[in-house]
């Protein structure tokens, strides 16, 4: 419901009201026929209106009121069309169920003389419910709308100030002498109608109960109520099937009753319904049943109102009201405007009439109590008894009604048992084993007695630590925990509170409440709870007077700083905090709650939460939190030690930031928990994994702040590290390499043989290692360990990283994970070893040693079980290629021609810190620049390909890198056609890569002859891609540029390059499963859409080219799709001159005779399409051309072989082709497939499956 | 049923409206709440903070939240919790030097999209003062003609005599009446 409350926009007006009036219009135009095609918009509208349905009011009238007439001249026609009833009424139920009944039954007409006609009606529609054939107008839609219309309708009708009995037309006939029946026929009619209906499901149950309500308190209806009771008695004891609808439905009509009627008119019935009603509360029928234990609450509390006189306590507790009329005295004619001084005294004062009613205490209204002489019927304890009990019931629907009913009644109660009420309210928290359900009912119970004064001001002392409590109330249950409803209604009772109290009164309470609502406020997992707790605080800042700093919280955490949970702990707790008043409260909180808390990522964002509440006290962390969480790090619950690690980290980090350091026995046992945790050997079994993460970061904070370790520790923590760097969970792994970042910037700091075989000579003698966990892990350690580590063997370690970087020889060794790892760690180690102000002979080792494998990485289209794995690795090359290139740009400049060999390291000299690089000769200045220029050239261009590829995510990334490239500053040279690109890429948001808006701008580079085979190739890709849009906007891209009139008229020389650049591509891509049906497709839709066949055999050997790749591929081929978009492609060429022709049409029908049965229909399709373009082509007449036509349709080309090859011999000569020789195949079934062919085409065959799938099948 | 919900309930059951009472520092918002809670105006110091105060009046209970003079109290009438169902703007009709400041707060109020539908009622406060400008005046001089379909309405008050304030909470109350209490 919270979440309707938040989502619908918040309208001031109803701006469909024209639009609304003329649907009704019509509907009623019409009457009521032909507008059913209306009623979806209404119905559409109105839903929009329902959490704000009074903006309805102003329109109501015009809404109801013709709608209402409609249906009273239909009820009082003698015909009336059920038809027009069930429309009209459709429309007015709608109405009713958003707006509320009770509202909208007051514009219906209201006369006597509608009443006989509506029942009628009412049985009518009653019978046609009952009867099957149900008549030829009933489509059953509006049925039951209509009922409850005139159930409703009704309702109101049988309120007449006349005698029922002198409206009822069948007893005007009677004689006077004879005896009048002693319940009007109508009255037994309608009540025959209730009966049925209160056992019937939905809101026509509803009805019936209001009906039954209105109809039997009035004064005539003594006999029918007599009889409607006994009914109901035997009804509430049905057991029967239609027990679960009979007996809510007589509960609810009884409690109408109880409701409606004057008291003593129903007094002398309530001791004859009770013993029902109390006996239904305990009954098993409304165990099982919600609805049914809903009204028997309901039944209980109004019976027991009726044995209660209708006073309200005197003893209650008022905050007092003022009545604005009562203290602005109207200005009299002598105008006090004149009177510049009024005495203060005269104004300010209240009168003694008491309009300011002070707030009466209990004490003071003792001597009222005394006269009271209330007696309290016997019945009324058990009432409050089951009140009580239903406080705690299972479902919240009934707790509702109980808190309500409880409100009411002890309203009526003498001070001392009214007190007593409350007691016991408040002991509903009191038992330690007290569900939430309890705790949730007894909150709604206090905030209802509050609002109504009940609960007086004497007990709050003792309920405020109970509402503190509630606020923070969390309970464990399996693997989450409940609570929520019971934190959100503790707000409800703090904001009654505020609103209920005086400031004196709630003085005390105040102050425990505040904190305890702030850190509600703050830090509740739910944001209704949030919001809730701080709408409580706002109310009690504006009526309790002066919180400390009040104001500036309620500023700052309002409605929309706490709608995100980051926000609400990173940002608005911390400047709570920082007022003295609360930190302790939301510190502690923290520390003792929300660290253990059982959602994982909730402690993880509490220890970044604590970790910003530091500053706010830095004593108090640096000695009680470390202190209580050290221990903690050890736990026996999983949770708490996770969480208590996890802190433990942070705030140690967040102290060192703020100069606040550890005392040493403190630094010692910090750093003596991780070696703890692992002898307590909590590394292993359930949570292992979560307390492997934890303990990393504790172990990165530890290293960043250089804590002291013994030698023991320090091994532990390297082993430690190592251990988790391969361990087979990624985020594990992350997690180390970032511990190990750190561990050896402060442990490892100096250069010996020993550091060396710990680190460097370990993890790239693991790069290689059969188990994958391993070659990621370490992989990833290579990329953070420290220049000072990596200096002295850095050619092994770029040269078995970029070995890493590479597709693995053995199928069974691929690993596209270790892949990333080791092309990131690849660009890391370059960037920490040269990465320094000094940066001396980066470039050559970079477009050495690192480029070649990156860029080969980027050529990584690499598949397996989970799909395009290589885009992983692609992905990570594009992000390290265009970090280096901006490192090597930062260097180029500036710097004087060097040795671009390995320098020996400038200080020192020591053999251990230089490197295993062999010196390079003397390199130019111009030959760097060139070489970097090239490099630059070489990314850009591989960037631009993966912009227009596949898959949305690499294009954002290409996109994004390609912008940093071009905005890098001082500029990058060496990037071709840069005015070009910067046009295709810099006007571009980056994300408009992603959505394929920057295709069409992309698409044109295809110009640019650098960019040419890269946009060529990426465009091909997508344009065979899965994805139909993808296809489609890749197409019309491609098909723009190229039928685009340039000014210089070069569209057909742009034509021949573009397509004898495509082929190209192919050569190099020839029979490639990935590549082959995306050109095919590619060259197809050329053919198809652009000038493409003005490239003719004679003055062009595109065609030719185009044959001979086309036959290659579909030599052998068993790719379904791959062979029919090569019969495209052949079609396409057989409409070109000879010898093309000849030789494409030689190859559609060498297809005819294909053993997928498929491919020969296609192509008998495709074939059919060709002949039928021939008409009128001299090379063949229409005689042949309708046998060849006749042929290709008559022949089933997906039937057995031999009947096709009848078939296709007749075709060749018409075609003026001969027959070449070609020696028969034996046919092959389809599954002995030629097992050669299938090895090469692995994924193919599946690709294929897919295409097949994603187009339908073509 | 959570107590966000059950705040716009009770609201609509109560027959609950929310003023807003806003203003210049100084313009006499909390001597006009005083004055019609019938408390002891004497003494009254700028206000830090805000207070509500409920009242009745003609069957409504009006909660009036006196928002002190400082401008950048924006969480109060960015009130998510509940509909603000009228602005009380009050204006020292005697402090003609600050009017034109005056009207720049007030219309850069007015754009707040969460007030776009409550009514406003200008108090032009102090007329008991002598030199204090008229309504007329007062209307010309905060623009409120460029109101647009808002419903607005100004009204001459001393906040000391208690002249005109019974007049401005009548049409105020009407005027939300007509909007979101109309069948009640």
């Amino acid at each position: 419901m919270d979440g309707a409350f938040e989502c619908i926009r918040e309208c001031t007006y109803v701006e469909e009201a024209d639009e609304l009036n003329s649907l009704i219009g019509q509907a009623v135009a019409n009457q009521g026929e032909q507008c059913a095609a209306g009623f979806p918009r209404f119905w559409q509208i109105l839903q929009k209106y329902q959490e704000q349905s009074q903006l309805l009011d102003p329109h109501l009238d015009a809404f109801v009121t013709p709608l209402a007439g409609l249906l009273r001249a239909q009820a009082a026609a003698a015909q009336p069309s059920l038809l027009c009833i069930h429309t009209i009424s459709s429309y007015l139920w709608t109405v009713a169920s958003v707006r509320g009944y009770k509202t909208i039954v007051k514009f219906f007409p209201n006369e006597a003389a509608d009443l006989e006609p509506v029942v009628a009606l009412l049985v009518q529609l009653a019978a046609q419910g009952t009867a099957p054939s149900g008549g030829v107008e009933s489509k059953g839609e509006g049925v039951w709308e209509a009922q409850c219309v005139l159930m409703l309708w009704l309702s109101q009708l049988v309120l007449i100030p006349f005698d029922l009995a002198t409206v009822d037309t069948s007893l005007s006939n009677l004689a006077a002498t004879d005896r009048m029946p002693e319940v009007p026929p109508v009255v037994q009619q309608i009540l025959v109608l209730c009966r049925s209906y209160l056992a019937s499901p939905g809101s026509i149950r509803e009805m019936a109960a209001l009906l039954v309500g209105r109809l039997l308190t009035r004064p005539d209806m003594a006999p029918a109520l007599r009889q409607f009771l006994a009914w109901a008695h035997t009804a509430l004891h049905s057991d029967g099937p239609e027990a679960v609808f009979v007996i809510p439905g007589a509960a609810h009509a009884l409690a109408a009753i109880f409701k409606l009627g004057q008291r003593q008119w129903i007094l002398p019935i309530a001791p004859v319904v009770w013993p029902a009603a109390a006996q239904l509360v305990r009954s098993p029928a409304a165990a099982s049943n919600v609805l049914a234990r809903k009204l028997a609450i309901k039944l209980v509390q109004r019976v027991g109102l009726t044995f209660l006189a209708p006073c309200l306590a005197s003893w209650r507790y008022q905050r007092g009201h003022v009545s604005l009329t009562d203290t602005l005295a109207r200005p009299t004619a002598s105008g006090s405007l004149a009177a510049p001084s009024v005495a203060p005294a005269a104004n300010g004062s209240p009168r003694p009439s008491g309009a300011l009613l002070q707030a009466a205490h209990a004490a003071g209204s003792a001597d009222d109590d005394a006269g009271e002489e209330v007696e309290v019927a016997d019945e009324v304890e058990e009432v409050v008894e089951m009140l009580l009990v239903a406080l705690r019931d299972k479902d919240t629907v009934v707790r509702w009604s109980a808190a309500k009913g409880l409100g009411r009644v002890t309203g009526r109660l003498p001070k001392e048992l009214g007190d007593q009420v409350a007691e016991s309210v408040l002991d509903t928290f009191a038992g330690a084993g007290e569900s939430d359900t309890a705790w949730h009912g007894g909150c709604l119970a206090l905030a209802e007695l509050a609002q109504r004064g009940l609960l007086l001001p004497a007990r709050l002392v003792a309920t405020t630590p109970i509402i503190a409590q509630a606020l923070q109330y969390d309970v464990r249950r399996g693997p989450h925990s409940v609570g929520a409803h019971v934190r959100d209604a503790a707000a409800y009772v703090c904001w009654a509170f505020a609103r209920a109290y005086s400031a004196d009164v709630m003085a005390g309470s105040i102050a425990s409440l505040a904190p305890a609502l702030l850190t509600t406020a703050c830090y509740d997992r739910e944001v209704n709870c949030r919001r809730a707790a701080s709408a409580a605080f706002q109310e009690s800042l504006g009526r309790q007077g002066t919180f400390p700093h009040g104001i500036d919280i309620v500023t700052a955490a309002d409605y929309f700083t706490l709608s995100t949970r980051t926000q609400a702990y990173l940002t608005v707790a911390p400047y709570v905090a920082h007022f003295p008043e609360y930190q302790a409260a939301l510190a502690e909180h923290l520390l003792h709650t929300k660290l253990r808390h059982w959602e994982q990522a909730l402690r993880e964002l509490t220890a970044k939460a604590l970790a910003a509440l530091v500053p706010t006290n830095l004593a108090f962390f640096a000695t009680t939190a470390v202190d209580c969480l050290i221990p903690l790090c050890l736990d026996s619950v999983l949770e708490v030690r996770h969480g208590a690690g996890l802190g433990l980290g942070e705030v140690m980090l967040a102290l060192h930031r703020h100069g606040q350091a550890l005392s040493p026995e403190r630094q010692a046992a910090v750093a003596g928990v991780v070696p703890a945790i692992e002898k307590a050997r909590l590394y292993r079994g359930k949570g292992g994994e979560l307390m492997r993460s934890a303990v990393c970061r504790l172990m990165e904070c530890t290293a960043l702040l250089a804590l002291p370790l013994t030698p023991q520790q320090h091994i532990k923590l390297h082993d430690s590290i190592d251990e988790n760097l391969r361990h087979p969970s990624a985020s594990i792994q992350k997690a180390a390499a970032a511990a190990l970042h750190a561990f050896s910037r402060s442990y490892l700091t100096v250069t010996s043989a020993d550091n060396l075989k710990r680190t460097v000579h370990k993890y790239v003698a693991g790069l290689h290692d059969a188990n994958v966990a391993i070659r990621r892990g370490y992989a990833s350690a290579l990329g953070a360990l420290p220049k000072l580590l990596l200096q002295p063997t850095l050619r092994t370690v770029l040269d078995s990283l970029a070995g890493a970087t590479q597709v693995e020889e053995d199928a069974e060794d691929r690993d596209a994970e270790s892949r990333v790892c080791a092309v990131n760690a690849l660009a890391a180690v370059a960037l920490e070893v040269f990465g320094g102000a000094e940066g001396q002979g980066v470039q050559p080792v970079v477009v050495e040693r690192i480029a070649p494998s990156l860029l080969a990485a980027l050529d990584d289209y690499s598949t397996d079980n989970r799909g395009d794995v290589g885009s992983w690795v692609r992905e990570a090359a594009m992000g390290a290629l265009q970090r280096l290139l901006v490192l090597l740009a930062r260097h180029s400049h500036g710097q004087e021609p060097v040795s671009s060999g390995m320098q020996p390291s400038s200080h020192e000299g020591e053999a251990a810190s230089s490197s295993d690089i062999p010196a390079h000769s003397v390199v130019s200045a111009a030959d760097q620049r060139a070489q970097l220029q090239g490099l630059t050239a070489q990314v850009t261009i591989a960037l631009v390909k993966q912009a227009v590829e596949r898959i949305a995510r690499l294009r954002e990334a290409a996109g994004r890198h390609l912008k940093t490239l071009l905005e890098v500053q001082p500029g990058l040279e060496g990037i071709p056609a840069r005015s070009a690109l910067e046009a295709a890429v810099l006007l571009e948001d980056v994300g408009s890569f992603a959505t394929l808006e920057a295709l069409p701008r992309l698409a044109l580079l295809v110009v640019q002859e650098d960019y040419r085979e890269a946009v060529l190739e990426g465009l091909a890709a997508s344009i065979g891609g899965l994805d139909a849009s993808l296809t489609r906007s890749a197409s019309a891209a491609l098909v723009q540029v190229l039928t685009a009139t340039s000014p210089d008229g070069g569209q057909s020389s742009l034509l021949a390059a573009v397509a004898s650049c495509l082929l190209a591509i192919w050569a190099h891509h020839a029979r490639s499963p990935r590549m082959a049906n995306p050109l095919l497709r590619t060259l197809d839709l050329l053919y198809s859409q652009t000038p493409l066949a003005t490239l003719q055999p004679g003055s062009s050997d595109i065609p030719e080219r185009v044959l001979d790749l086309v036959k290659a591929e579909v030599r052998q081929c068993r790719d379904i799709p791959r062979l029919c978009a090569a019969v495209n492609v052949l079609n396409h060429l057989a409409a070109l001159p000879d010898p093309v022709r000849s030789a494409a049409l030689q190859a559609l029908l060498t297809l005819l005779l294909n053993n997928f049965p498929k491919v020969r229909k296609y192509t008998a399709e495709q074939l059919y399409v060709r002949v039928l373009s021939l008409e009128g082509d001299p090379s063949i007449d229409d005689a042949q051309a309708d046998s060849l036509l006749d042929l290709l349709t008559e022949t089933a080309w997906d039937g057995p072989l031999e009947v096709i090859r009848a078939a296709r011999a007749s075709l060749y000569a018409p075609l003026g082709l001969t027959q070449a020789a070609v020696p028969v195949r034996q046919p092959k079934a389809i599954g002995g497939a030629d097992v050669r062919v299938a090895r090469a085409d692995e994924n193919a065959s599946y690709q294929s499956l897919i295409d097949n799938v994603e187009r339908g099948g073509q | 049923m959570g107590l966000l919900s059950i705040i716009k309930k009770v609201k609509q059951k109560e027959k609950e409206m929310r003023l807003l009472m806003v203003g210049l520092d100084n313009a006499g918002k909390t001597t006009i709440v005083k004055r019609i809670n019938g408390e002891d105006i004497t003494t009254i110091s700028p206000t830090l903070g805000f207070n509500i105060k409920t009242m009745q009046f003609n069957g409504y209970r009006l909660n009036i939240w006196d928002v002190g003079g400082q401008k950048t109290l924006r969480s109060y009438w960015r009130n998510y919790y509940e509909q603000t169902d009228a602005l009380l703007w009050v204006v020292d009709s005697a402090d003609t030097r600050r009017l034109e400041d005056c009207r720049q707060e007030l219309h850069s109020l007015l754009k707040e999209e969460k007030l776009a539908g409550a009514s406003l009622l200008i108090f032009a406060n102090k007329q008991d003062i002598a030199g204090a400008l008229g309504t007329l005046d007062i209307e010309k001089a905060l623009d409120l003609q460029a109101m647009g379909s808002r419903h607005w309405r100004i009204v001459g008050c001393s906040a000391v005599t208690g002249a005109g304030l019974l007049d401005g909470f009548e049409w105020v109350v009407a005027d939300i009446r007509s909007r979101i209490f109309l069948l009640d």
